[in-house]
């Protein structure tokens, strides 16, 4: 190679070639073409196209493209398309499944029949969460009335339990309830120490007689009268029941004597303060009650609450006996020694 | 101007089915262009160039504003996607171009517009310069009645330019 050859400016074909071909080629005209105008237009478009086409090769098509002309003209008609095509696909995974693509050929094909098996397959979820959404209100609905079965079978069970334990006539607490309940107070009492209570027993004066005299369904007005009465008198810890036919018990819980005394004489006059049973007749309805008290000091904690029940209810009845014996229509409260013959033995 | 004879009304579309009972709503591209290429070169000698791109331009902001009052609005466009939607399928079906969306900035309101065979341009010689100032004005009309607030849009590669789409870059114009 001569120094001439080696020299050589190269030709303008030849720098349009290189351009072309090879990778490190310059993007502006080389130096020493500027006074050949055309060329440079030609070169700098050329190398535009070239710049455009390498950013299409790396999937980068937002890219600025100035060139102008017909070739620059369908390639930037490329880069609308794939840009056009790149705002579809995200309102498609945005959710709008009304998304349609034209003009691209195969592309819009393949784009519109994935848009369209999504809207199917979309259209097949939405029906199976509507189905799944039917199946569970409707499971909804059969727990809910699975539960308003149950809550109606507890509620009857509760007002069966109701009446197993309730005088049906009066319905206050009936004589089972009542031993039910106050052997748990006995129980209770003997952890408490100074705990007291009165046991009191309650007859309605005369009753055989007030029967005989006004017939049974006013002997029934009478024993209703008498418990709704006492019944304002009481406390929520109180346990008052039917004791059979027209005698009453009742526990008046954390009570002592005094106090016991001053309800038990507040009943009795709040009784006899009542009209009457017996429609236009003022004859009073009077009550008998006999007091006994239990107390923890005195309980023998050996025994069982049913032993200590029973005798202080022997006690109150003795004391009821002796109400009786007295005139009626009064308070009587045990006094040792005032039993009748039951052989009770002294544990309280 | 005391009173106005010119003032656009949508009614002034006119009733087409009755009056062209037989030749119906369309005509041939050529007979719009002979009368608009008419009007830029009568309106040209009275305004110059730049007059009459400004009469085009406004009057494309006009028609913008009026068809997005009479064909987009009533379909109640939830978002952006949903107004591009709506533009594409009527642009389309009335033979206006093909309408698409290269790129939308939604956060800075900056969007790239492309219309392909477009009504003004498609398949005009090259004559070196972008000519479709009234769809620069009509889409400007549009993207004002969407957004409220007024748009720069500039044409910056057009048929007339060797191009094969008419791409559009739209700007909110500082307040």
């Amino acid at each position: 190679m001569n120094d001439e050859t080696s020299h050589k400016k190269p030709e303008p074909l030849e720098l349009l070639e290189r351009l072309i071909m090879r990778h490190d080629a310059p993007l502006e005209a080389p130096p020493g073409t500027e006074a050949d105008e055309s060329f440079v237009r030609t070169y700098e478009t050329l190398a535009r196209i070239k710049n455009a086409l390498f950013h299409f090769s790396v999937s980068k098509w937002d890219f600025e493209f100035t060139a102008r002309g017909t070739t620059a003209g369908y390639i930037k008609m490329l880069q609308s398309n794939l840009n056009n095509l790149a705002w579809k696909c995200r309102q498609v995974a945005n959710g709008d499944l009304d998304q349609h693509i034209d003009f691209m050929g195969d592309i819009s094909d393949a784009f519109n029949g994935m848009v369209e098996s999504l809207k199917i397959k979309n259209e097949i979820v939405e029906a199976k969460q509507r189905e799944l959404t039917a199946m569970t209100q409707k499971l909804k609905n059969e727990i809910k009335k699975k539960e308003q079965t149950e809550e109606a079978l507890l509620a009857s069970e509760e007002m069966y339990r109701q009446r197993s334990l309730r005088d049906p006539l009066t319905g206050i607490y009936n004589r089972g309830y009542f031993f039910e309940s106050a052997e748990r107070e006995m129980e209770s009492m003997k952890r408490n120490e100074g705990a007291q209570c009165c046991i009191l027993m309650i007859d309605i004066d005369h009753f055989k007689k007030f029967n005989d005299t006004f017939g049974h369904p006013v002997g029934d007005e009478a024993i209703k009268l008498v418990t709704s009465t006492i019944n304002t008198t009481l406390r929520k810890a109180d346990i008052f029941a039917r004791y059979g036919g027209e005698e009453f018990i009742l526990l008046l819980a954390n009570t002592d004597i005094g106090t016991g005394a001053a309800i038990a004489e507040r009943m009795r006059l709040a009784v006899f303060s009542q009209p009457g049973a017996v429609p236009g007749n003022s004859l009073p309805v009077t009550i008998s009650i006999g007091l006994s008290v239990v107390s923890s000091n005195s309980l023998s904690l050996a025994l069982p609450g049913d032993r200590i029940l029973k005798t202080a209810i022997d006690r109150a009845d003795a004391a009821l006996y002796q109400a009786k014996a007295m005139g009626r229509n009064m308070v009587w409260i045990y006094q040792p020694g005032a039993e009748h013959a039951n052989g009770e033995e002294n544990i309280l | 101007m005391s009173e106005r004879k010119y003032a656009f009304s949508w009614s002034l579309l006119g009733d087409i089915a009755a009056g062209r009972p037989n030749l119906g709503p369309t005509l041939r591209l050529e007979v719009y262009r002979l009368m608009q290429f008419c009007f830029r070169d009568v309106l040209e000698k009275r305004y110059g160039t730049d007059g009459v791109d400004d009469i085009f331009r406004e009057a494309g902001l006009l028609a913008g504003e009026e068809y997005y009052k009479n064909i987009i609005a009533p379909t109640k466009p939830a978002d952006f996607a949903a107004l591009v939607s709506t533009l594409e399928v009527s642009l389309r079906n009335l033979g206006v171009g093909v309408f698409r969306v290269e790129r939308a900035k939604l956060d800075e309101l900056d969007f790239v517009l492309t219309v392909s065979e477009d009504l003004d341009c498609s398949g005009l010689p090259e004559l070196g310069y972008e000519t479709c100032v009234y769809d620069e004005g009509f889409l400007g009309g549009i993207l004002k009645s969407y957004t409220g607030r007024e748009f720069k849009v500039r044409e910056v590669d057009c048929w007339c330019t060797s191009d094969r789409t008419c791409r559009f870059e739209a700007r909110l114009v500082a307040e």
